[in-house]
């Protein structure tokens, strides 16, 4: 198999500390868990091949571009309004409540798709605005300013969608 | 919207934790794996080489051999014991060596 030792040790440290939030970011550019988990793959396994791990200086804003451009790359860009399958959770939710769990997704779906990559980067992936910045080719600013707005309309539609389900019981 | 609702907010999404995504295609199989299955290699090397194999010279009773043993055989017992096939590993005798010994009385 390709790759040295060192390499293919620090590939795994990464795709453990990192894999889960990458698979959630590509299912919010595709709305897919396993075309997400394609673009995933596709990128440990090209890291792996070529190697030059040492060149990156910082994994995380790497990977998600790496990430976000396995994504889009000979793959029809998705539709803006991205169809979930509800029987396909990205998160694992507290207290196993599966209604709020699809209610976030659907949250996430109806945000912007700019807006919808922030937020997932920063409160997931846990990038900061400058990295984010870097990962989707704007400004810190411009990366915070997106990232602001798409969590008030997340909080408004989670809470929407709360009153809902309230009203229903 | 005040940066301590946006905190609160953003503990109470952390909450949702993003699915473990299934082992990468590349990742070698563990350690136990690979002992596991050497393990059971060597097992079926062991079983192929110092298993119990039949004899082949005695195989199925045919007319020929059942004459031949006829004609070899000093007395009744001794042709019971020619055409008697090999003891299995498992018994100390076999129920035809016992039965062929037994006396009946008329």
């Amino acid at each position: 198999m390709p790759g040295n030792a060192a390499e293919r040790q620090q590939l795994e440290e990464w795709y453990r500390q990192y894999g889960a939030a990458l698979r959630l970011f590509a299912a919010s550019l595709t709305g897919e868990r396993s075309r997400s988990q394609d673009a995933v793959q596709q990128v440990f396994a090209r890291l792996l091949e070529q190697g030059g791990l040492r060149q990156i200086a910082d994994p995380r804003p790497y990977l998600f571009t790496a990430v976000r451009n396995a994504v889009w790359s000979g793959l029809p860009r998705p539709e803006r309004n991205l169809a979930i399958d509800p029987s396909q959770a990205w998160f694992a939710p507290p207290r196993q409540d599966y209604f709020a769990e699809l209610n976030l997704r659907r949250a996430l779906v109806q945000l912007p798709e700019e807006q919808r990559q922030a937020v997932v980067l920063h409160v997931w992936g846990e990038l900061t605005f400058a990295q984010i910045g870097e990962v989707l080719g704007v400004t810190l600013n411009t990366a915070a300013s997106r990232y602001r707005y798409a969590l008030s309309k997340l909080r408004e539609a989670m809470a929407h969608q709360e009153d809902t389900r309230v009203e229903r019981k | 919207m005040s940066n301590e609702n946006d905190e609160e907010f953003v503990l109470y999404l952390r909450q949702f934790r993003p699915l473990a995504p299934p082992p990468a295609r590349y990742q070698r199989p563990p350690v136990w794996f690979a002992a596991a299955a050497a393990l059971l290699v060597a097992a079926s090397l062991v079983w192929l080489f110092l298993r119990p194999v039949a004899d082949p010279a005695a195989g199925p009773l045919t007319l020929r051999a059942a004459q031949a043993a006829v004609v070899g055989a000093e007395s009744w017992d001794d042709l019971l014991t020619r055409l008697e096939p090999p003891p299995p590993v498992y018994f100390e005798r076999s129920a035809f060596t016992i039965l062929s010994k037994e006396t009946i009385k008329p």
